[in-house]
């Protein structure tokens, strides 16, 4: 009698853990339905963060330099090359820099090639808003006394 | 016989001559000094300094200004570049800018001539990177004759 009643215990206890078994694997297949997408995508996003951040750093100072050169010759300059030295004309600086001068003309035409090339805009634009703009003769003369103190 | 002697006497002078005033003729040449000065155009639009190159292709002297003040945590860094096609491409740290914004550069260089330009870009301060953060760049300043060759 007693037998019996513990046969029918292990019964309901066998029953119980052949409910038990498949719940739990397809609660373990549910969760993996809603994370492993969710996982999935964290990881493509970042794989993407990575390359975004790999084909910038693919970009060198090199090629970023020579694209600026490019630039400066289709524009018809062929540097940045300015005259501020005593005695020489100031003047030749401020009009080259002036809008419409033609450095002014390609610092603006940098401005979109570096947005091109990738370049971080955001610094680009937080330097922007320290000055409204910059004082050329007074950098010029900056420049001069820190020439002097060269041993 | 005296005579060729003299004849050789005189003419050793002169080929010496000629050799000594070569040779500081070719001294001359090589100790030519160019001295420059660049605007460093900015690439957000604005001009961020001005640079000074003094350069005998071997003995360069470079100063920088900036007015900008670099980023919290950050500081502004110097680069000469080759960028002429079939150079290296590999730039040269010049170093950093202080905290007047200005940048000090001396230096025995193999040869200065095969730079093209000089770039700046925004790295963290003691950055254990050698490299140029590229996409950091602020400013370049594009060289003209006797450089790039």
């Amino acid at each position: 009698m007693n037998c019996n009643k513990k046969n029918i215990k292990m019964q309901k206890n066998s029953h119980h853990l052949i409910l038990l078994v498949p719940s739990i694997a397809i609660a373990l297949v549910s969760i993996g339905m809603i994370f492993i997408p969710t996982v999935n995508q964290n990881a493509a996003a970042q794989s993407s963060q990575q390359q975004q951040q790999s084909q910038n750093a693919n970009i060198s100072i090199a090629s970023v330099s020579a694209a600026a050169r490019n630039l400066a010759q289709k524009l018809g300059i062929n540097s940045t090359e300015v005259s501020i030295k005593p005695g020489q004309n100031m003047s030749e600086l401020t009009q080259k820099l002036a809008p419409g001068g033609s450095l002014a003309n390609f610092q603006e035409q940098l401005k979109g090639l570096g947005q091109q090339l990738g370049l971080n805009g955001t610094l680009q634009s937080q330097l922007g808003q320290q000055l409204p703009a910059v004082n050329i003769t007074q950098l010029a003369q900056k420049l001069e006394q820190a020439s002097a103190f060269i041993p | 016989m005296k005579v060729s002697i003299y004849i050789s006497i005189i003419g050793l002078v002169i080929v010496l001559g000629v050799f000594t005033a070569f040779s500081l003729f070719q001294r001359n040449v090589n100790a030519a000094q160019s001295t420059q000065t660049y605007v460093i155009l900015g690439w957000g639009g604005k001009t961020v300094g001005l640079a000074d190159i003094v350069s005998d292709g071997h003995q360069t002297t470079i100063t920088a200004s900036t007015p900008y003040i670099p980023p919290q945590g950050k500081t502004f860094e110097a680069w000469l570049v080759d960028g002429n096609y079939g150079a290296s491409g590999y730039p040269l740290s010049l170093g950093q800018f202080d905290e007047k914004g200005i940048l000090r550069y001396k230096s025995n260089l193999v040869n200065a001539y095969t730079y093209t330009d000089l770039a700046v870009t925004v790295e963290p301060k003691d950055d254990a990177d050698p490299k140029p953060a590229t996409s950091e760049q602020v400013g370049v300043a594009v060289f003209s004759s006797p450089y790039g060759k």
